[in-house]
């Protein structure tokens, strides 16, 4: 059985994945609260024979979780959802695609004091000119408060399910391209306009930051990440246009490639 | 009748000094401008020049910063040092020929120069190696920042109403190769002394003159409203690299920039010499402001300064005499935060890397008195 834990991002993958697209923006978020536990879905076509049994999605737009001071909270709910998961069994898996807009929220509107900051993960571009270096300690400060909702849900999973294979799925690059941004700028249009985006290169390197911290993080409770597609992405490290889906979130076509990704690895 | 007959008791030492409580003294007189609070007030300068913009905040007056540390970094609680001293992250620029030369390097009159000195992993900027303690994770960052930082500078110029300079020092060293001066000897804050390329400068009057006018002429045509303050700190040199004893070495180089900073006064209407060497460091003084070292200048006496500059360059009034209530507290006194005790940390001055640490055998750096 594959349990699929997830939020917004899971959307793409799913649809991709799944021949009968029932998960969709539509059916996803506070009606799903309302109605708790796992949705059952048929074994993707696309994954082969290494899932067994079928899959159990669940998708909500938040949970509130946080650990604070070394104390684990998490709400009720999230506690008995992760109860229903068996304690054994076989190719009991998890795949995860909670949180993964941290990295948006520090980068997507342009700063009012444009910055940029050196990173060993970006080295092939260079900073920019005009806009102020600041340390690469300081962007790590301001996102790992940010994870920490996404290591919280995670680290109870652990908790819960010792044994359990999990799964983490990154959530797709920043998209490249501003004008496809801008063309569907969702509820950043006011500050797009007030404010404009930020270069694309920044937003890359934040979002490299991003995940290498979240895997340190993650590999720490002994959970896997998985990496987005290489094919996805243009010189920038960005998002290609016809892998987006409105300012940061990744389209079906992107999903298929997730798809084919997590073919592979969940055969290992 | 005679030349001095009508000349206002001011012009009398036995009337204007002998019978004068000190705190009293009109220092400076009519000065040739007077300061507006809304104007814009840049200062550059040695470690004595850091107290102005902490005494500009202390009376509510907003010093003109146009580099200050990134709202990310202070939301980061990151430890951007170098920031609020000054109008921009320089440092402490003890030399006439420093800071001329950061206003070309800020103008482009000459190429921005990009010293930086790799150690323990991170880059350093050999001409503001304390303004960026931490230095820079890689040599592009440090690049970009000075840049960055270059821009600012210009913009200062550019923008500012008013610069005080405070000059520190006349002893400096240069890079040979370069053509160019550092803040400090390489080898004593960061960097390694290298003896082909970094070479000694007691820069002299006429050097001082030259380097002042310069930028004064060249300022002027950035930005031509642009006035200076130019004041010389009353702080000894901790170190000489000279033959002549630090004592000595000391009246060599506040003399040479006293006397250079009138001369240029003397010269541009827009440049007024005001006198903070003589507040402390005049014998008529009784040494009454120095702490036990014999060198470093008491609050109390930071703060007669202070309270010169802005009642003579303000046109506030004079408050009464100093009293114990109006002297700031000590920073031992009552709570002390771990942030505030860093940050006077942080004000000291860079010229104390010269000091050589005795307990050590070998130097990495020209001895003084070698």
């Amino acid at each position: 059985m594959l349990y699929v834990l997830g939020m917004s991002h899971a959307i793409s993958v799913l649809r991709a994945m799944d021949t009968q697209a029932t998960a969709s923006h539509s059916n996803y978020g506070p009606a799903t609260r309302e109605e708790p536990g796992w949705q059952e879905r048929p074994a993707p076509p696309i994954l082969g024979d290494v899932v067994q049994g079928g899959m159990k999605v669940f998708l909500l737009s938040s949970w509130n979780a946080h650990i604070k001071d070394g104390v684990l909270a998490a709400t009720t709910g999230y506690w008995e959802l992760l109860d229903t998961i068996p304690k054994d069994g076989e190719q009991r898996r998890l795949l995860s695609f909670v949180g993964g807009n941290e990295h948006s929220v520090l980068s997507i509107v342009e700063h009012a004091q444009p910055y940029d900051f050196y990173t060993p993960e970006y080295s092939e571009r260079p900073m920019l000119a005009g806009r102020q270096p600041i340390a690469l300690t300081t962007i790590e400060k301001l996102l790992l408060p940010r994870m920490n909702n996404t290591v919280a849900l995670l680290t109870a999973v652990r908790l819960k399910h010792p044994d359990l294979r999990v799964l983490h799925v990154m959530p797709p690059p920043p998209i490249s391209s501003e004008a496809q941004i801008r063309s569907q700028p969702e509820i950043f249009r006011e500050l797009f306009d007030v404010h404009g985006i930020t270069p694309i290169s920044v937003r890359v390197k934040i979002y490299r930051v991003y995940c290498r911290l979240l895997a340190q993080e993650l590999a720490t409770l002994g959970i896997q990440c998985l990496a987005h597609p290489a094919a996805s992405t243009d010189g920038s490290g960005g998002l290609r246009d016809e892998f987006a889906l409105g300012c940061t979130h990744g389209n079906e076509a992107y999903g298929q490639l997730v798809a084919q990704q997590l073919a592979l690895a969940l055969k290992d | 009748m005679h030349p001095y007959s009508n000349q206002p008791d001011k012009n009398f030492w036995r009337r204007f000094v002998s019978d004068t409580p000190w705190s009293d003294l009109d220092f400076v007189g009519e000065p040739k401008f007077r300061l507006h609070p809304d104007d814009r007030v840049s200062m550059a300068g040695s470690c004595f020049a850091q107290h102005i913009a902490r005494h500009m905040r202390k009376r509510g007056l907003s010093p003109f910063q146009t580099e200050q540390a990134h709202p990310l970094s202070v939301e980061a609680g990151a430890a951007d040092a170098g920031y609020g001293a000054f109008s921009a992250r320089y440092g402490n620029i003890y030399t006439s020929r420093q800071c001329l030369e950061l206003f070309q390097q800020a103008t482009g009159e000459r190429a921005a120069i990009e010293d930086f000195a790799q150690q323990d992993g991170r880059f350093y900027d050999l001409l503001r190696p304390n303004a960026v303690p931490g230095g820079f994770v890689s040599y592009e960052e440090a690049q970009m920042d000075r840049l960055f930082h270059l821009q600012k500078v210009r913009k200062m110029f550019e923008q500012a109403d008013v610069f005080v300079y405070t000059l520190g020092l006349t002893e400096s060293w240069r890079n040979s190769v370069g053509n160019y001066t550092y803040p400090v000897c390489p080898g004593t804050a960061r960097g390694v002394y290298d003896p082909d390329q970094h070479t000694f400068h007691n820069l002299t009057h006429a050097d001082v003159v030259a380097d002042l006018t310069a930028l004064v002429k060249s300022a002027a045509r950035l930005n031509p409203r642009l006035k200076f303050i130019f004041t010389v700190s009353p702080v000894p040199l901790v170190a000489t690299y000279t033959q002549q004893n630090v004592l000595l070495a000391s009246t060599y180089s506040k003399s040479v920039l006293r006397a250079a900073c009138g001369d240029v006064a003397a010269s541009f209407d827009n440049v007024v010499y005001f006198p903070s060497y003589e507040i402390i460091s005049h014998p008529a003084s009784f040494g009454q402001y120095l702490q036990g070292d014999l060198r470093e200048v008491t609050e109390r006496g930071v703060s007669h300064v202070m309270q010169c500059f802005f009642s003579t360059m303000y046109q506030v009034e004079r408050q009464p005499e100093h009293t114990t209530s109006h002297v700031e507290p000590a920073p031992y006194a009552g709570k002390v935060t771990a942030a505030s005790i860093e940050s006077l940390l942080r004000s000291e001055c860079e010229e104390m890397f010269n000091e050589i640490d005795r307990s050590t055998s070998q130097t990495r750096h020209p001895s003084p008195m070698a």
